[in-house]
């Protein structure tokens, strides 16, 4: 299996097998990432199909990517994302990623039902509270481990300013859920 | 500000959303990874396979062949 790198050259080579690779490792991330930006897996689908169609315009054209593919692709799907967004006048809610706490399993413990109610007051106040860029901001940060350079390319910000947007963020999840943290 | 418990808390909570759901339903990944590779074929970048009524390398300009809002926006532009 070819690195990053030796993936990165041969896919502007437009080598098809470098190219599916890139597909199977980064189309679930992505999926994952415009999925808790607009909950809604078609459109997320959608999403990560004009993604990697860009990717392919871009490298069959001679352009693309030179450096850094996966921040490159959450570029292109935050853009997406953000162009839908205005088209749908709604801002992106991330209900989504609650879902996910195993409801197949059985009785939870009081435990997991007071983490449960914590974590729907943390997605409710990031849908309710934070602004768009501070939305988008924690979720690259914290959710999808990209670092403040990295952030500030994709969001096309300064990285002074990406700090500034990110402290303030969490500033206001902490005010939000400043009771319920006080009790863990 | 790194060490205050409470934005500690706040930034545990959040890299604990990162485990949260959201996987790739498999029927939608495969077709999309079908289209995919349908695209590679339409930008002459594969042969073909057989069954594809695509014909290859007629034009650098893809298009994601599952997106139906594209199809809406012609029609609301049109």
């Amino acid at each position: 299996m070819k690195d990053g790198v030796a993936l990165l050259k041969a896919a502007q080579k437009l080598d098809e097998e470098a190219l599916t690779a890139i597909f199977d490792q980064f189309a679930p991330a992505i999926y994952k990432y415009t999925l808790r930006l607009c909950h809604d897996p078609i459109v997320a689908d959608n999403i990560v199909g004009d993604v990697f169609a860009q990717l392919l315009e871009q490298f069959a054209a001679g352009r693309g990517p030179r450096t850094n593919l996966r921040s490159y692709l959450y570029q292109t799907a935050y853009h997406l994302v953000v162009d839908r967004s205005r088209d749908n006048q709604h801002t992106a809610p991330l209900e989504v990623a609650v879902g996910t706490f195993d409801k197949s399993q059985p009785a939870p413990t009081q435990t997991q039902i007071e983490e449960r109610v914590i974590m729907e007051a943390l997605i409710t106040a990031m849908n309710s509270e934070l602004t768009d860029d501070q939305r988008h901001v924690i979720i690259l940060r914290f959710l999808e481990d990209f670092s403040l350079k990295e952030t500030a390319e994709i969001i096309g910000k300064e990285v002074n300013n990406i700090k500034v947007i990110q402290n303030r963020g969490i500033a206001k999840l902490r005010k939000v859920l400043g009771l319920q943290l006080e009790e863990m | 500000m790194e060490h205050d418990p409470k934005v500690n808390g706040v930034v545990k909570l959040l890299t604990k959303l990162k485990d949260s759901n959201g996987s790739y339903p498999p029927d939608l990944l495969t077709s999309r990874r079908r289209n995919f590779i349908r695209q590679m074929e339409i930008t002459g970048i594969t042969t073909p396979r057989p069954q594809s009524q695509t014909a290859p390398g007629k034009t650098i300009r893809t298009k994601n062949p599952d997106n139906h809002d594209e199809d809406k926006d012609k029609v609301k532009d049109g």
